[in-house]
């Protein structure tokens, strides 16, 4: 910040027939790179006496949109509803339709956001594995690092059942949204279509990985484990980490998880799976 | 990783810092000029830019629920190199990742009670250090319940008044972020959580079933009353009344914000011949 850097502040105030403020409910801004850290937000149920003030016609007394849902709804985290799922050779016929999952960032650079978010999907990651790039899932579905897309006007999503409202808060933290499914709104055949892999017969975790830094990509190193250049004299890179958010750069990152259980269709008699061609 | 700031009670008094940004060099020349200028008029004008007034809004930073991530050995090489850092990448401490619990034995329900989780802390971050975390558990709770409450749930290892202590600082370095004041609950303890067996001593069914849990940093919302009239209840000091706190419902119209995750988990049948549940265990 300005204030801690440089003499030009001292001489200033000096100067300035000794200008005396007391820096009390005054904060200089982070010298750090990335001093806010990104968060997936979800909606969560909020009191009917609050919808109805926030339903309520702007112009009655009992209108209060203070207590309006904050956050764009989205399938919820945790067990995901619907199905059954099942693994099917020939596909199943039930799907995910799409769904979004939304992520904010603090970061603000004048009044527009500081961090581009991005973000990869995981598959039954384990949690002391030291290759996440190697759980990457879906790849068809969602892009592995790819931006978000931010909504600069909360007002103009759709599908919203209640208005929403913007933190009263804090100042506006942006908000990023990432869809999860084929273009077009077709959803995802969960336990047949991970790259075109069937899923074992189970409990499966998709996780979905939010940064707000590109995700780490590595020098290449020589023999000697010197970095080799190209010849413009910049590192080569090896290909990107996904699921390893750049630490070494301050990326902060936020999980969102999804459970869901894929069935067997010799067992259970409701699956939907599409007849194999022969 | 956080640089010292002004030093309180005089405003940028601190000496110079290396290498001042363009942007900064530019707002302390326009402090001169202004002071010098003010100077001549008798008056003070300091430009705003770059000044962050507080009090503007009443909850500046918001909760976050956060779990570590795996790294990489090139990434940690990457941060081995960073001053301040040896070895490896900074990463949040240990505990029982959301989602999918794997848990290392069968989570069973039993006559008596079952060997359960090792106990585990959650971890929550608030950029405002003066802000108390609070957290509740919700078991099985559909996306739109009438009431909350009503799915409340474990309040033996999450009390829904309890604020999260401060974690151990040491434990919190970071990289071009300041001190995000990590705090955690512990749940369980030194001892074991029975999920399946003990949900403020109810006994689950058989099957799967997911555990909400929700966080905040101010209290929960409580309900303003109102008389039959619909006119508002005031005390005996003229005072606003309200109802009790509805556990579970972040009180936005205050300025609450509120971060959510889920962990989903199995509770198999003891009789489960399949299943090498632990009952005896315990």
């Amino acid at each position: 910040m300005t204030w801690s850097k440089g003499g030009f502040a001292v001489v200033g105030v000096l100067a300035g027939s000794a200008c005396i403020i007391p820096d009390r409910g005054i904060r200089s801004e982070s010298d750090d790179d990335n001093p806010g850290a990104v968060r997936i937000v979800e909606a969560i149920p909020i009191e009917r006496e609050l919808l109805d003030r926030c339903l309520a016609p702007p112009n009655s007394e009992e209108y209060d949109p203070l207590g309006c849902p904050q956050v764009p709804r989205s399938l919820p985290q945790g067990l995901i509803a619907g199905g059954p799922y099942c693994s099917c050779p020939g596909g199943d016929s039930n799907i995910l339709p799409e769904f979004s999952i939304y992520a904010e960032d603090p970061d603000r650079r004048r009044d527009a956001p500081a961090d581009v978010l991005y973000a990869v999907a995981l598959r039954d990651l384990d949690p002391l594995t030291d290759s996440p790039q190697n759980e990457v899932a879906y790849p068809d579905h969602f892009v592995p690092g790819g931006p978000g897309e931010l909504i600069v006007d909360l007002a103009k999503l759709t599908g919203q059942p209640t208005p929403l409202t913007p933190s009263l808060g804090r100042q506006d933290n942006g908000l990023w949204r990432f869809r999860f499914g084929k273009d077009g709104g077709q959803g995802v055949d969960l336990c047949n279509d991970d790259a075109g892999e069937t899923l074992e017969v189970g409990l499966h975790n998709l996780q979905i990985m939010v940064t707000d830094r590109p995700f780490f990509r590595p020098v290449r190193l020589d023999a000697n484990g010197d970095e080799l250049l190209d010849q413009s004299g910049r590192p080569r890179l090896l290909p990107t980490q996904y699921g390893m958010p750049d630490l070494a750069a301050g990326a902060t990152w936020a999980v969102a998880n999804y459970v869901f259980e894929c069935h067997d269709p010799d067992v259970r008699d409701d699956c939907a799976c599409a007849e194999v061609e022969s | 990783m956080s640089a010292p700031g002004p030093t309180p009670g005089m405003l940028g008094c601190t000496g110079p810092a290396a290498a001042p940004s363009t942007r900064g060099r530019m707002a302390a020349l326009a402090l001169v000029v202004s002071g010098v200028v003010s100077g001549g008029l008798g008056g003070c004008i300091i430009p705003d830019s770059d000044i962050d007034i507080e009090d503007q809004f009443v909850n500046k930073g918001a909760v976050r629920l956060v779990e570590p991530t795996p790294i990489t050995a090139r990434a940690d090489a990457a941060c081995d190199e960073l001053p301040g850092v040896s070895g490896r990448c900074p990463n949040q401490p240990d505990t029982v990742p959301s989602g999918l619990i794997r848990p290392d034995n069968p989570l069973c329900v039993c006559t008596q009670g079952d060997l359960g989780l090792g106990g585990f802390d959650i971890f929550v971050e608030d950029p405002d250090a003066d802000d108390d975390i609070i957290g509740a558990f919700f078991l099985d709770m559909p996306p739109d319940p009438d009431n909350v409450q009503d799915y409340l749930s474990y309040t033996n290892q999450l009390p829904p008044e309890e604020p999260a202590p401060l974690f151990r600082a040491s434990d919190s370095l970071t990289i071009e972020r300041p001190d995000p004041n990590l705090r955690a609950w512990a749940i369980a303890g030194q001892s074991r959580w029975d999920l399946c067996n003990d949900n403020d001593a109810v006994k689950l069914a058989v099957g799967l079933h997911q555990l909400r849990l929700i966080v905040t940093d101010r209290p929960w919302y409580r309900p303003q009353s109102f008389d039959a009239a619909g006119r508002p209840i005031l005390d005996e000091d003229g005072n606003l009344v309200f109802g009790n706190p509805v556990v579970g419902m972040p009180d936005l119209k205050a300025g609450a914000t509120y971060d959510t995750t889920d962990y989903v988990f199995e509770c198999h049948d003891e009789e489960d011949e399949e299943v090498e549940c632990s009952c005896d265990v315990v």
